[in-house]
């Protein structure tokens, strides 16, 4: 590693990310300095070619691997936490309520009959799976049918109304 | 929100370019030709 110190910031100053300044500064080191010269070139080559790879597209498990992976925050907001802030506020709580009761009722009707068949866990999997954009801002433990993902669609859509000054 | 300040910024541009400076020499030990060795007679 150099110990010049104009080094560190030859990436910031191809990536064009320095103020006015110190390019400037940059620019006249360069001249005169033959290692920064050198990592320069270097540098330069590099993200020429890195530039010229083909973009790669993580894959969609990639986000949920990532994030099983982090400790468990303490402000983290999931469904059911949502649903309890929201039952402070009475209209939202009201429709909250009712959602969850639409849930907990589908989930009921249903629990007997896909309990008792092989493969029942595998169907919630599969819907969570197939809804996962859609889920991922909440902690889904299952579902039953796609009526549940049609009602987290909607929570969002709950807005609390205006409360007017006394 | 949580902006970034100036030792922030600079400390994430030296990573940044720590980390290119670290694929740059592994590009350059990949790409440049194996030095010839000489065989003892």
């Amino acid at each position: 590693m150099s110990s010049c110190p104009f080094e560190e910031h030859l990436t910031a100053y191809l990536d064009q990310q320095l103020p006015d300044l110190k390019r400037r500064q940059v620019e006249v080191h360069l001249a005169s300095c033959a290692s920064c010269g050198e990592t320069e070139a270097l540098l330069r080559k590099t993200l020429v070619a890195v530039g010229s790879l083909p973009v790669q597209e993580p894959s969609p498990n990639l986000k949920r691997a990532v994030i099983s992976q982090l400790p468990e925050a303490p402000d983290r907001v999931g469904l059911w936490a949502g649903l309890r802030r929201a039952w402070q506020a009475p209209a939202v709580g009201l429709a909250a309520a009712a959602a969850v009761a639409v849930v907990v009722t589908t989930r009921a009707g249903q629990a007997g009959r896909l309990e008792s068949g092989p493969g029942a866990g595998d169907a919630g999997s599969f819907l969570v799976a197939q809804h996962l954009d859609v889920l991922d801002d909440y902690e889904v433990l299952g579902l039953d049918s796609t009526d549940d993902v049609d009602l987290i669609l909607t929570l969002h859509e709950v807005e609390a109304p205006e409360v007017e000054a006394p | 929100m949580v902006k970034a300040g100036r030792d922030d910024r600079a400390a994430f541009a030296t990573l940044i370019h720590r980390a290119t400076l670290g694929v740059a020499h592994s590009l350059q030990e990949l790409t440049q030709p194996p030095v010839a060795t000489r065989s003892r007679a």
